[in-house]
């Protein structure tokens, strides 16, 4: 299954989740009916005591019913939406909610600066932007998570447990298994899950509550305390009842993906004996995997092993298959025997890896494997990135470990040659954002200049942890300059200006969370956009119009299914704004729209069977702009 | 009968909603206090560099000016000062003291260094050694970083104040002691003061 087809299936899962979310509290609202018909049965109607058979049972009672329907509606509805408002504040919060404290990336811990290194290997080889990085302290037992409402603002937390137990090997395959939730496209589906979750507890919270109330020593009102401790007492089971649904509902969505996010792992790393012995330190280790934290307990299938003590249900309602299982399937000849490691095996697991890799040279290269390579990590790709990190220079490197430094490095890359445009782009950075940022991307333009272009992107990723903690206002005047930077001059290069669309997509994802997942396109508004961006691309990688035209069409014959239509758009020349448009509708196109403009727009690049950096780097870009992660070019970074 | 419990029922469903609400208002007052603790916590990483690179910068001079002992002595007693300070204000950035304190004592270091670079525009071979170069350009750099974080800091606690000041969140943070957070003011680098022209080439 590819990028593409994970993608729709969570969110066909989402779905399911809200149908599923409905049942619960369909359920919930008819229990509360039976406990409340029971209640005022067992009470009776106050005041004058009357014989047994004179109280009858009566199913249908209207006002009972709509009243417990409005209650219920609205305490499990406010509830799980107050949940979902909180989580949207992105996986840094979730993190610290959970006590995570941010690891710095100018750490000297060599602990710390090793779990950074495996983070940021991984993101840049995968092609998405590096998440922020949190330890729980709190936390002795050996567990992960990575949880996030889009990857731009992802959190990938460890436990203290993890980063003492786990060797550099066992680490990066629980690193990722957890960047396979987040290109899986889990993470969101996950807090929608825990929103659900905690809307559904919320009856047994109050229950618990309501336990606990004691009748004031002078209130002679005896029969309404009972009725308070019975109709607490009854919240409190069915309170519970819902959890029990809750609990099956996570169980079912988590465990199949836990075996992709193991599988993905293996296909990161190469190395199944890495994850393999992770999961046997975790069944070795007296502690498990066991999360303390009480917050943890609704997000149990968010993170890498089971969080809680050993299910009282038994293991249908285990959010995760069992170690001894998931062990197995990594490692075919495990016995049990969880103190003996597995044996790391070179090419283990990698059979039948989509991708780059395997090409050789960079002519081979057509758009369908272009294309299939979104998403799609492997080793390579993960020494590739490594070697990317290694070669940005030190100083660069320690500039994007600060706000102002990745600011300014993002901003000098944007910089023209022309002195005179120039001078314009660094006057709109002090007046629209500061004179302490100009003075730094001023200090910064020769090293940024001077970067090989393949590392562009990488940079890109690698600054928006640091991006991350601007203020808010910095944000918003920061994300104004970029975009006045890229139209200073009106010979912006489709390079230049994918890289400042990147730039503006990533921060207004960390920034503003936006809950818009994909807006649907008629026919012919996806085809006038994608026209006009593949015209752009046809132009820019050609010199001559004939050239230009001819890229164009192979593009277009992808759109069309290998044919050229009569009366297809002819080649534009389209401007800024246009592009900015068609970008912008593209980027949140239905996934298989989006698929088919990076096919087109692959094969409108090999059109002349030649691939140079710059068009494998275009396409990157054009990839990230569309919100696909698109691994880097091996080829170009191997020589 | 029937109208007592739904009585009952309608009140639970206001306390829920309350405590909800309540819960909500509370923990949206823990956010937005661990942002500015957070934002905090980027200023000192700066602060710390800044302090390391001052007694690189005076040792330097020192080989050049054996004359202006008292300047960089100056220099290296208000970082001394600034340095515990930062270290106070890193203990509990919601002590408005320790960061008031801070505030005045960078402010001071920075009058201390402002002193030593006017004194260092006499000896041209100080101003022409590669290391001072090098030194300067990190320490400006550095000022430049503290800056930003600084804004950042202080956007963070004027909307962390705005929420703890706002009605009906002013009882809650009334009731579980979320105290006013202070501005770090007025670290602004002597250049920033001087605002000089920069020439881009």
């Amino acid at each position: 299954m590819d990028f593409f087809a994970q993608q729709d299936m969570a969110r066909k899962k989402s779905g399911r989740l809200v149908v599923l979310f409905i049942l619960a509290v369909v359920f919930i609202i008819l229990a509360v009916y039976v406990a409340a018909l029971a209640l005022s049965f067992f009470i009776g109607p106050p005041g004058d005591v009357k014989a047994p058979e004179q109280i009858v049972w009566q199913w249908w009672r209207p006002n009972i019913f709509f009243t417990v329907t409005f209650v219920v509606i609205l305490a499990v509805g406010s509830a799980a939406l107050m949940k979902l408002a909180a989580l949207r504040k992105g996986g840094a919060f979730i993190a610290q909610s959970l006590g995570g404290v941010e690891v710095s990336s100018t750490s000297r811990d060599p602990d710390e600066r090793r779990l950074m290194n495996v983070v940021e290997e991984v993101a840049i080889a995968s092609g998405v932007p590096v998440p922020s990085v949190f330890i729980l302290p709190g936390e002795a037992g050996i567990n992960a998570f990575a949880a996030g409402w889009s990857p731009s603002d992802a959190a990938v937390a460890v436990t203290a447990g993890a980063m003492k137990q786990l060797t550099r090997d066992e680490l990066q395959g629980v690193v990722a298994h957890e960047f396979g939730h987040v290109l899986n496209g889990d993470m969101r589906l996950n807090l929608k899950l825990v929103a659900m979750i905690s809307g559904i507890m919320v009856l047994a919270t109050i229950g618990y509550w309501a336990l606990h109330v004691r009748p004031s020593r002078n209130s002679k009102n005896g029969n309404g305390y009972a009725v308070i401790l019975l109709a607490g007492l009854a919240l409190l089971v069915i309170g519970y009842g819902g959890a029990f649904v809750g609990r099956i509902i996570q169980s079912a969505v988590s465990r199949q993906r836990e075996y992709l996010a193991d599988a993905s792992a293996v296909q990161f790393t190469r190395n199944p004996a890495g994850l393999a012995n992770a999961l046997k330190r975790i069944a070795g280790y007296p502690v498990g995997s066991v999360m303390r934290a009480p917050a943890a307990r609704e997000m149990r299938h968010m993170f890498f092993g089971a969080s809680d003590v050993v299910s009282f249900f038994g293991s249908m309602f285990a959010t995760h298959p069992p170690l001894n299982q998931r062990i197995k399937q990594l490692d075919p000849s495990f016995d049990g025997d969880v103190s003996r490691p597995s044996v790391a095996e070179g090419d283990a697991g990698t059979a039948g890896v989509a991708g780059f890799a395997g090409q050789s040279g960079y002519p081979a290269l057509t758009g369908a494997q272009a294309v299939s390579g979104i998403g799609a990590l492997t080793f390579e790709h993960v020494q590739a990135g490594s070697a990317l990190i290694s070669m940005i220079p030190p100083r660069i490197r320690d500039e994007i470990e600060d706000p102002l430094g990745a600011c300014a490095v993002v901003s000098a890359m944007m910089l023209d040659k022309d002195p005179s445009t120039r001078q314009r782009q660094m006057e709109a950075i002090s007046t629209q954002f500061s004179e302490a940022l100009a003075r730094q991307t001023n200090l910064l333009a020769a090293d940024v200049a001077g970067l090989d272009r393949q590392l562009l992107l990488p940079i890109v990723d690698l600054s928006l942890p640091a991006m991350r903690r601007m203020s808010p206002v910095q944000y918003v005047s920061y994300s104004k300059t970029v975009a006045s930077l890229a139209r200073a001059d009106n010979r912006v290069t489709l390079f230049e200006f994918c890289l400042q669309k990147v730039v503006e997509y990533r921060l207004f994802e960390a920034f503003e969370k936006p809950s818009v997942g994909v807006n649907a396109l008629s026919n012919r508004r996806f085809l006038s956009d994608a026209a006009a961006m593949l015209s752009a691309v046809a132009r820019a990688g050609n010199e001559t119009d004939d050239a230009a035209v001819a890229a164009y069409e192979a593009g277009i014959k992808v759109l069309f299914g290998g044919r050229l239509p009569s009366g297809f758009p002819s080649i534009g020349n389209p401007g800024l704004e246009r592009l900015d448009a068609a970008f912008n509708s593209l980027s949140t196109a239905p996934m298989r729209m989006r698929r088919q403009v990076m096919l087109a727009v692959s094969d409108c690049i090999v059109s002349d069977r030649h691939v140079t950096l710059a068009e494998a780097e275009m396409l990157r870009a054009i990839a990230y702009c569309l919100g696909l992660p698109l691994p880097p070019y091996l080829q170009a970074v191997a020589s | 009968m029937g109208s007592t419990l739904i009585a009952v029922l309608v009140l639970v469903g206001l306390v829920v909603l309350v405590a909800i609400i309540v819960a909500g208002m509370y923990n949206g007052l823990v956010t937005l206090r661990n942002r500015y603790k957070n934002a905090f916590a980027q200023i000192d990483v700066q602060l710390k560099r800044r302090y390391d690179l001052i007694p690189n910068l005076v040792e330097t001079a020192k080989g050049y000016m054996a004359h202006e002992r008292g300047t960089m002595e100056a220099v290296i007693q208000a970082r001394n000062v600034a340095m515990a300070a930062g270290k106070a204000a890193a203990a509990n950035p919601g002590d408005p003291s320790a960061m008031k304190a801070l505030g005045g004592a960078e402010t001071a270091l920075t009058g201390a260094l402002g002193r030593l670079m006017a004194v260092a525009e006499a000896y041209p071979d100080l101003k022409a050694n590669q290391n001072m170069l090098a030194i300067q350009e990190e320490l400006t750099s550095t000022e430049n970083k503290i800056a930003f974080a600084r804004q950042a800091y202080n956007d963070s606690v004027t909307v962390y104040n705005t929420g703890r000041e706002k009605f009906p969140t002013n009882i809650i943070a009334g009731m579980f002691n979320f105290g006013p957070a202070e501005l770090l003011e007025s670290t602004e680098s002597a250049e920033e003061r001087k605002a000089p022209r920069v020439s881009f080439n």
